[in-house]
């Protein structure tokens, strides 16, 4: 007796409220790899690597590749790159801190009696271009990966200036014989 | 990273020699490069050539703009730049300087901070 009252009770209520059906969204498909932000960066690399002319120059398994003790000059933006105007800044390659997306290098130069080291992020877009002033601007090759030493007076360097003067001077120079 | 008792090397023509930084004029302890500071003379050239430029005198007080640090400036696009010394200029209430000329280089951050008298007198930008 008591177990039918129940039964048409739980009838009675079923029929009254009917079982709401929620549509829930299918779940997406799961990432490929566990490590998302690997696989992100991996990529952000890839692109880097075909798109910036920068990356064969610092890259590890490049024969041809800038290493320490080399002469560059950066050429950055000075407002963003809509603005065409762009600063300057040479010295000798103290550091190449590669880190993918965010590779630096550290670059030393002595600027009118005081030395001034300046860091740029090599694939930043504010960085125009990095000319190779000198592979080695030290004479010997350096046997260090970060030329620290350079900061102590005994291993103070001259200023770049002359260098570039010669380098600036000699495209000159091979431009007006192409062009005679 | 310029805080109370740090000695800077003082690049213009005024006189000093190096001063010591006794307050920072910004909220918070540290002043970087464009900041104004209130220094005190620590040492001075005894006597100037040129007449038009204040004369200024050891244990004398005066504000200076920081224009270089050791402690690296940080740049918005990721760049930083370190100077291997923390040198100031001398300046007014005004922040006009106090000197003619500035023997020296000097962070782009002066320009940003709308220091243009001190930028027009300087040789060199960084």
């Amino acid at each position: 007796m008591f177990p039918t009252l129940r039964l048409c009770a739980k009838k009675l209520l079923l029929g009254r409220i009917p079982p709401a059906k929620f549509p829930f969204p299918k779940p997406l498909d799961p990432p490929k790899a566990k490590d998302v932000t690997r696989c992100i960066e991996a990529l952000h690399v890839s692109q880097l690597e075909t798109e910036n002319k920068n990356a064969r120059m610092f890259a590890k398994n490049n024969p041809d590749r800038i290493r320490p003790g080399a002469v560059l000059m950066v050429r950055s933006y000075v407002n963003g790159s809509k603005d065409p105007r762009t600063t300057s800044f040479a010295g000798y390659l103290m550091k190449i801190r590669r880190r993918g997306p965010q590779t630096s290098i550290l670059l030393r130069n002595k600027i009118l009696d005081t030395y001034v080291e300046a860091g740029f992020k090599v694939f930043s877009p504010s960085v125009k271009e990095i000319l190779v002033i000198n592979q080695n601007g030290l004479g010997k090759r350096p046997r260090r990966a970060y030329l620290s030493y350079l900061r102590k007076p005994k291993f103070h360097l001259p200023s770049v200036t002359p260098m570039i003067k010669d380098y600036f001077e000699s495209i000159d120079s091979s431009k007006s014989k192409t062009d005679a | 990273m310029i805080a109370l008792k740090a000695l800077l090397k003082v690049i213009d023509n005024t006189g000093a020699i190096t001063a010591e930084c006794i307050q920072v004029l910004r909220a918070g302890k540290f002043a970087s490069v464009g900041d104004e500071i209130v220094v005190v003379v620590h040492k001075a050239k005894s006597n100037i050539g040129s007449s038009n430029v204040t004369k200024v005198k050891r244990g004398e007080l005066y504000r200076a703009i920081v224009v270089r640090t050791r402690y690296p400036v940080k740049r918005p696009d990721g760049s930083w730049l370190r100077f291997s010394d923390n040198a100031c200029v001398l300046v007014d209430k005004n922040r006009e300087p106090l000197g003619t000329r500035i023997l020296g280089v000097i962070a782009r951050e002066t320009r940003d901070k709308k220091l243009l008298k001190l930028v027009s007198i300087a040789p060199k930008l960084v």
